[in-house]
């Protein structure tokens, strides 16, 4: 009797084994209308950063403009960028002055600058123990700097030290590293004797790095040009695009607005039109002949 | 099959696998449904932790292409993280729109089921980065792509537990597979171990089955090890040994039981006395076969009837019935006599005097389990003590009562004497009686007495008592009789004796009957006093002139020079003072031999008239005066001898009768050494004649005395012999030298062939036993014939010679 049971029992296990279960349930997808416009901004930050700093102003926006989404597309790199911009991915971009005028080109209009535009200038920073004090004590060294085509970060201060009398293919060793925080860093870690980059990022190293930067200094400063534009693509819906460019330059006079630029690390956004920037164009020619030589 | 089932259902070997296969299953069903529910709650937890730690980490990676909008970094990161258990894998951006999923028909879709709709609506409520449901069977993760504080987008990954049931199913059946295994290698390490346990235990209760059919040739299997069925074998080995032993040990007691048994029985059946054994209840279950003879039931018949069915006691006197003393004795549970008194009727009502006892039957324990009666017939026994009683208190002669059943008599009178009691007591004395013994013989004189007896007791009331003192002297109480009945049936009494005429031979004789008579009541209650009264009252009738009564008065006391006559203590006394006994001998002629003894007699001789023994010996009996007559015999006979010495031949022997009293006496013998010693005679010229009742009375005293004096070298010699509680027996513990035969059996030795008989067969005992026969009586020569014939030794009698005066053998 009692065998039969145990049988029975065994063979309702094994029953049970044969059985695959398809899941009974799977979520329902549907599509959503939406007006998303895709943002860029040029990698002078990565990614997270980027993604911290400007997130917030676009959610402002967002809240302002209603039913839109403005969707923030970063970049790996500004090669990365720039294949993006020129290719027309982006509905809204924040390029700097160099890629402003190419995006000009490429089909994009200025609708307003970053502001002040004193603060698109190259700075160089070095460790105070390096005791850089005239342009010659850079002879000789490594010198790091972001990227070749970092208008304020690198052009700038080659510009500056080659005007200072430095020869910049001869007298330094170049170093591009990349980013604007690895040109500070490399300064810092004594691999060049100094770096080269601009304000923002330096602003944001030293707030983040109060330790190190009180190790570091500015040492020289270049000249200011223009600081990054907004570029809106050609096509984009005209009231869509008047919309954004009001509340980009109202977004400094109310508190709420200044928070979110603090945040960003920047003092806000002025009027410009395509014209503004011609003076890029004209440093450039000046930079290629004298520099490119 | 069930019924094979049933079958081994009962064996211990069944039993113990099943057992062993059910704690198996039992064990390894817990031990598996622990581990189960474990694992399905830890799967259950890996499962969940997974989902977590999968969306972390596609989080984690996803958030930077998701910025860069890199859909094929994306894509990849979800294949990369996608495993089996995955069901669906979706990367949405911060509005929830798909970028990446496993499922290809999901991109750039919104989730808007209810589910994912709550699930994204929660999340973004609460403050966690991180949400997990179960539902469906599955498990359902959704987490935040976090930029700092800020959301860039949501990992979603969607389990299937499916898989984890699938995983415990899959534990369960190899959990199954290993029980299953495990209870069959047990089952069949049970069934080896237990087979070898049963086979033993089988050899054990077979071995065991043979024991109890006595058999204890048994094999044992072996006791290799200490385990208890070891053990037990080995107990079970010195088991049967002992077991041997003790069977052995019973045999030989059963044996021996049976052996004690036939003993006991056998026992029981030579005993003599009856034993009869009952139950509690008084059922008899055991008869022997003395009993079986007395009560006349076989030990068949008698089995099983109450013991009381099978014959009556009555008390001797009151013939009273006495219940058996068996109830009595288990009453009381201890044994019972009836003291003597008790006769058994049998079925026949046959009367039979038994000594008896009753005595309970206790067992080991001490509880009654019956009783036993023992009994003995003394009906001979009896008879023989009522003979020696009658004989004590009876004259032989006469078969009246003789003077000690007078004096019991009388003095059981004198104690119940009150103020109305009269009784009359009547001395009487025969006159001229000793003409007929002087002139016909002792024999006629004897026949006289006899004669005369019976007259008095044809003449006297029933309840009055008759009585010879001795000699021709008679007495008779009257009892409750006034003096003048009394001396009415006097005057009858003295007429009937004066008609009365005694015919001997071809002679004819008259005698007459003088009575004194004295009355007994409350003044006169004294029984020495009433027979001195009477006594002397009968002497005054002679006195007065024969052939009368007197009747004793109060006066006649004041004559006390009758007084002095009569009594014959003081008339003892003072012949002995007087040396008024004088010794007569009688010649004993040896018959056989030349050999001369003499007999010594002896005879009062007061004023010139002499007197027989037997009218002044009775009242020596009487008044104990033996022992002094027997010294003074004694006395006189050693002085005279001594006198005379010259004059006797050297080994001349004499007789000297002792009475019963001068046995009795301790210092007697002691006085016949002095007094031998004295006069300086040889105790082997001394013969001491004892009659043999006086011997078998005071057997043991009769015995210290001869044995006292034979030491001295005294002779023995016993009288009247065959007439008392003859048994030669006696003659082997009383050492005499000489047997006299009782007269009664040489008178018609002639005639009678019984008397030669006897005569013949007490000389040949004696003379076996070196003791020499003596005829008294011996009236003729044709019986001194007939008694040499037979080789007696020697004879006494008138034939022989007359009794003389001592002084003339010399």
């Amino acid at each position: 009797m009692k065998r039969l049971f145990f049988l029975s029992f065994i063979s309702f296990l094994f029953f049970g084994c044969d059985e695959q279960k398809i899941p009974s349930y799977a979520p329902e997808a549907k599509t959503k209308e939406f007006r998303v416009y895709k943002v860029g901004i040029h990698p002078y930050l990565n990614s997270a950063k980027m993604y911290e700093a400007h997130r917030p102003i676009l959610d402002y926006v967002e809240n302002h403009l209603g039913d839109v989404q403005l969707v923030l597309e970063t970049s790996l790199d500004y090669a990365d960028y720039e294949t993006k911009l020129y290719r027309g991915d982006f509905d809204f971009s924040l390029p700097n002055p160099y890629q402003t005028i190419h995006a000009i080109e490429k089909g994009y209009d200025v609708i307003a600058r970053m502001k002040p535009d004193d603060v698109f200038r190259g700075i160089i920073v070095a460790r105070k123990d390096a005791n850089i004090k005239t342009v010659a004590d850079l002879k000789g060294k490594a010198v790091s700097f972001p990227a070749p085509t970092a208008l304020a970060a690198t052009m700038m201060p080659l510009y500056f030290l080659h005007k200072n009398g430095l020869d910049t293919q001869r007298d330094i060793k170049k170093k591009f590293v990349g980013s604007q925080f690895s040109s500070i860093l490399n300064a810092y870690s004594k691999d060049t004797v100094a770096g080269a980059t601009w304000p923002p990022p330096w602003e944001l190293w030293k707030k983040e790095n109060p330790q190190k930067a009180s190790e570091m200094e500015v040492v020289w400063q270049t000249q200011p040009l223009i600081n990054n534009s907004i570029v809106a693509k050609r096509g984009v819906d005209p009231e869509i695009v008047a919309q954004m460019r009001r509340i980009l330059l109202e977004l400094d006079t109310t508190p709420q607005g200044q928070k979110l630029l603090e945040n960003a690390g920047f003092a806000g956004f002025a009027h410009a039109k395509n014209g503004d920037y011609d003076v890029v164009i004209e440093f450039l020619r000046d930079y290629n002949e004298e520099l490119k030589r | 099959m069930f019924f094979l089932f049933d079958k081994y259902a009962n064996s211990l070997k069944f039993k113990l696998i099943f057992n062993i296969i059910l704690i198996h299953v039992v064990l390894i069903g817990f031990i598996m449904a622990d581990l189960l529910i474990r694992e399905k709650s830890f799967l259950s937890e890996r499962i969940n932790e997974k989902a977590l730690n999968a969306n972390a980490l596609l989080a984690s990676n996803a958030l930077t292409p998701l910025l860069n909008n890199d859909l094929v970094a994306l894509d990849e990161i979800v294949h990369h993280v996608s495993f089996e258990d995955a069901y669906l894998i979706f990367i949405m951006d911060r509005y929830g729109k798909v970028r990446a999923s496993n499922e290809k028909k999901y991109f750039n879709l919104y989730l808007e089921d209810p589910t994912s709709r709550e699930m994204l609506h929660e999340l973004r409520e609460s403050q966690e980065s991180v949400i997990q449901k179960e539902h469906d069977d599955l498990v359902d993760t959704l987490s935040t792509i976090k930029i700092g504080a800020d959301t860039a987008g949501y990992v979603r990954i969607i389990l299937d537990k499916n898989a984890v049931d699938q995983q415990i199913r899959k534990t369960i059946i190899s959990g199954v597979i290993y029980m299953v295994i495990a209870i069959l290698l047990g089952a069949l390490f049970a069934w080896t171990s237990v087979r070898r346990f049963t086979a033993k235990l089988d050899k054990v209760s077979q071995a065991a089955k043979k024991i109890a059919a006595k058999d204890f040739n048994v094999t044992l299997p072996e006791a290799d090890s200490n385990d208890e069925l070891s053990n037990m074998i080995r107990a079970l080995d010195t088991m049967v040994l002992s077991m041997d032993q003790y069977i052995e040990q019973l045999n030989q007691t059963n044996e021996l039981i049976h052996d004690e048994k036939e003993f006991a029985e056998v026992t029981l059946s030579s005993i003599a006395d009856g034993v009869i054994v009952t139950d509690t209840k008084g059922v008899v279950n055991f008869l022997n076969p003395a009993a079986e003879k007395i009560i006349k039931y076989t030990i068949s018949e008698a089995k099983n009837k109450k013991i009381e069915e099978l014959f009556t006691l009555v008390h001797e006197d009151t013939q009273e019935e006495i219940r058996p003393p068996i109830y009595e004795s288990i009453a009381k549970n201890q044994e019972v006599w009836l003291n003597n008194k008790a006769i058994l009727l049998d079925k026949e009502e046959t009367r039979y005097a038994i000594e008896d006892s009753s005595a309970p039957i206790r067992d080991i324990a001490g509880r009654i389990r019956g009783a036993v009666f023992v009994f003995r017939d003394i009906t001979q026994k009896k008879k023989d003590e009522r003979k020696v009683r009658w004989q004590a208190t009876h004259d032989e002669l006469t078969k009246l009562n003789n003077r000690i059943g007078f004096h019991l008599m009388l003095d059981e009178l004198c104690l119940e004497i009150n103020e109305t009691t009269q009784h009359v007591l009547f001395f009487m004395d025969l006159d001229k009686f000793k003409i007929i013994n002087d002139t016909a013989g002792h024999l006629a004189g004897d026949e006289v007495l006899r004669q005369v007896a019976k007259l008095l007791q044809k003449k006297t009331r029933k309840n009055d008592f008759l009585c010879r003192f001795g000699g021709d002297e008679f007495g008779l109480i009257l009892k409750n009789c006034d003096l003048a009945s009394a001396t009415k049936i006097a005057n009858k009494l003295i007429e009937d004796v004066l008609e009365y005429s005694f015919v001997w031979g071809e002679r004819q004789f008259k005698i007459g009957l003088s009575i004194g008579i004295a009355q007994i009541d409350h003044d006169n209650n004294n029984p020495t006093t009433i027979l001195s009264n009477a006594d002397f009252a009968c002497y005054k009738a002679k006195d007065l002139g024969r052939n009368r009564y007197y009747v004793y008065k109060e006066d006649d006391n004041k004559n006390t020079e009758h007084i002095h006559e009569i009594n014959w203590v003081s008339r003892i006394n003072r012949a002995i003072k007087n040396r008024n006994f004088v010794l007569y001998v009688q010649k004993i002629q040896g018959l056989s031999s030349e050999n001369i003894h003499y007999e010594v007699l002896i005879r009062l001789v007061e004023n010139g008239e002499i007197f027989y023994p037997d009218s002044f010996l009775p009242h020596a009996q009487i008044y104990s005066l033996m022992p002094q007559i027997d010294r003074y015999v004694v006395s006189e006979l050693f002085s005279w001898y001594a006198a005379n010495r010259a004059k006797i031949a050297k080994n001349q022997k004499f007789a000297i009768n002792l009475a019963g009293q001068s046995i009795s006496d301790n210092e007697f013998a002691e006085d016949i050494i002095a007094l031998s010693e004295k006069y300086a005679i040889e105790p082997e010229n001394i013969i001491f004649e004892v009659t043999e009742s006086t011997a078998i009375e005071n057997l043991h005293l009769s015995i210290r005395f001869f044995t006292l004096l034979k030491e001295k070298g005294f002779a023995f010699s016993l009288d009247d012999f065959g007439t008392g509680l003859s048994s030669f027996a006696y003659l082997k513990s009383l050492p005499v030298d000489y047997l006299k035969i009782d007269g009664v059996f040489i008178k018609d030795i002639l005639t009678n062939e019984i008397d030669k008989g006897m005569v013949e067969s007490i000389h040949k005992i004696s003379s076996l036993m070196q003791i020499k026969t003596v005829a008294e009586y011996v009236e003729n020569h044709e019986i001194t014939d007939t008694l040499k014939e037979i080789g007696i030794d020697y004879a006494q009698g008138y034939a022989i010679a007359k009794p003389q005066p001592i002084c003339e053998i010399v």
